[in-house]
C-alpha cells in the first residue's frame, strides 16, 4: 500500500501542469485505445467502494476529476491497488494518433502520483 | 562462497562515445551522474570493498580536473581511446557501442569481480556465491531485442546455433562474474559481435544484443548459473537496497525541477552517511 503523499501531488501538478489541458482535452474527445486503456487504469485504483474509472468516462473531465480527488483529506487515505500497475502495464498504453494523450504524459501523471515521479524511470531512487 | 570484504567493485567512464558523436566539445558528466557515483562508491567502501574506476585518458583528465579522484580506491587508465583494441587490433564502432568501454573494464580486472554502473547505487550486496548475479531480466521485446535476422554482420561471423535465444537478457547495471575463465569467454564473445557489426545508425539494439542478450545466453550455454536482484517488471516492489537512476536521467535533463529535487536528495544523503565527504558536494557543484 502506497500512503498517497498530498505535497509531491501538488508538486507534481507544479511540475506538469503544462499536460493538464492536453490530457483533459484528450479525455473530452477522444475514445481511442489510450483512453480505454486509462479507463481501467482507473477501475484499478478503486478505493472503498469509489471507482476512478467512473470519472474518467463520460461526461466528467480531467479538471474535474481533479477537483473531486481534491476535495479529499488525503492524508488519512491510502491508495489500494494503484502501486499493483505494472511497468508492462504501461508499456501496453500506446500513443494516439487521434489525440496527445501518449505513453510519456500517462506515466509522468502515474508516476507523479505514486510519490516519487522518478521511480517510473529507473528504481529504488526514493532509497537515497 | 566469495566473501564480499575486499572484492573488487568497478566502474568505467569512456569518452570516446561522446566524442564520436559531439566532436569539439568539453566532455561533461551530468551533475546527477556524479553524485551516484559518489554514493555508489562511498557505500561500497564502506562496506570493505575496494572501487575501481576505469577509464580513458580524457576521462582521467576530467575526473583529476574536477577533483574527484579520491572519489574512488583507484583511478585506472585501462580504457582504450576511440575503442581501439590493441588485443584484436580493430576499432569498435564508438557510436553503436557506447558502453564497450565495460567489456574492456572487465578485461582489465580479475574474477571475482562485481561491476556497477556509475548510476547504480547497491546500499547493500546480495549474497555472493559462485552464481553470476544481474540486475534483473529484460523482456525479449522486438523493439529492442530484435530477432538475430536483424543483424547486418561481416560475412565471417556466424550465430552460433548452440545458443538459446528464448532466453531473457540480464540488465548489467550491476553484474557479478565470480568466474575468471567465463569472464574472458563473455567479453570475447561480446568484443567478437561489436568487431563485426557492420556500421548502422542503430545505437540500441546491437549494443544490447551484445552486452546484454548474449550474456544469459552464453551462461547457459557454459553451464554456468545466474541469478537477479529484482523481479522484472516491478523493480520498485520489495527493492529495499538498489537503485538505478536509468530512464530517469532524461527526465532530469528535461525538468529542472525535478533535477533540483534529485540533487538536494543526493547532498542531503552524503552529509547523513558521509559527513567526512562534504568535499565531494563542493567538487561536484563546482
Amino acid at each position: 500500500m502506497n500512503s498517497f503523499n498530498w505535497l509531491d501531488y501538488i508538486d507534481f501538478l507544479n511540475n506538469y501542469n503544462q499536460l493538464i489541458p492536453t490530457i483533459n482535452s484528450s479525455l473530452k474527445s477522444c475514445c481511442c485505445s489510450s483512453f480505454r486503456s486509462i479507463c481501467s487504469w482507473g477501475g484499478s485504483f478503486a478505493f472503498g467502494s469509489y471507482n476512478f474509472g467512473s470519472f474518467l468516462t463520460g461526461s466528467y473531465s480531467f479538471s474535474s476529476f481533479m477537483f473531486w480527488i481534491g476535495s479529499f483529506n488525503f492524508s488519512s487515505f491510502e491508495f489500494g491497488d494503484f502501486s499493483s500497475l505494472s511497468f508492462t502495464d504501461l508499456l501496453n498504453i500506446d500513443s494516439c494518433n487521434d489525440c496527445d494523450f501518449d505513453f510519456v504524459k500517462v506515466t509522468k501523471f502515474w508516476a507523479a502520483i505514486k510519490g516519487e515521479p522518478l521511480n517510473l524511470f529507473g528504481y529504488g531512487i526514493d532509497l537515497i | 562462497m566469495n566473501s564480499s570484504n575486499n572484492l573488487n567493485v568497478i566502474y568505467s567512464l569512456s569518452t570516446a562515445p561522446f566524442f564520436a558523436k559531439k566532436m569539439n566539445t568539453q566532455f561533461e558528466v551530468d551533475k546527477f551522474e556524479l553524485y551516484t557515483a559518489a554514493l555508489s562508491s562511498l557505500t561500497r567502501q564502506k562496506e570493505g570493498n575496494i572501487t575501481i574506476m576505469h577509464c580513458d585518458k580524457h576521462a582521467y583528465d576530467y575526473i583529476k580536473q574536477k577533483g574527484l579522484l579520491n572519489l574512488w580506491s583507484e583511478v585506472r587508465i585501462t580504457l582504450p581511446d576511440n575503442f581501439y583494441d590493441e588485443k584484436s587490433q580493430t576499432k569498435i564502432d564508438a557510436r553503436m557501442f557506447w558502453a564497450a568501454g565495460k567489456l574492456f573494464a572487465l578485461r582489465a580486472t580479475q574474477s571475482p569481480v562485481l561491476m556497477l554502473d556509475t548510476d547504480f547505487i547497491a546500499w547493500k550486496l546480495p549474497k555472493l556465491s559462485n552464481k553470476i548475479i544481474a540486475a534483473h531480466h529484460e523482456d525479449l521485446s522486438p523493439n529492442v531485442y530484435p530477432p538475430i535476422s536483424h543483424f547486418e554482420m561481416n560475412e565471417e561471423y556466424t550465430f552460433a546455433e548452440e545458443l538459446d535465444y528464448e532466453i531473457k537478457p540480464l540488465n548489467t547495471a550491476f553484474l557479478y562474474l565470480p568466474c575468471e575463465e567465463f569472464k574472458q569467454f563473455y567479453i570475447e564473445h561480446s568484443l567478437e559481435f561489436m568487431r563485426n557489426s557492420k556500421s548502422c545508425d542503430d545505437y540500441l539494439t546491437y549494443m544490447v544484443y551484445a552486452e546484454q542478450r548474449l550474456l544469459p545466453m552464453l551462461a547457459k550455454l557454459k553451464g554456468a548459473e545466474t541469478e537477479t536482484l529484482l523481479n522484472f517488471p516491478n523493480l520498485n516492489e520489495n527493492n529495499e537496497h538498489y537503485t538505478h537512476i536509468w530512464g530517469a536521467k532524461q527526465v532530469m535533463r528535461d525538468n529542472p525541477k525535478e533535477l533540483e529535487r534529485f540533487l538536494a536528495k543526493c547532498r542531503k544523503r552524503i552529509r547523513h552517511d558521509f559527513p567526512e565527504c562534504e568535499w565531494i558536494i563542493s567538487k561536484i557543484e563546482s
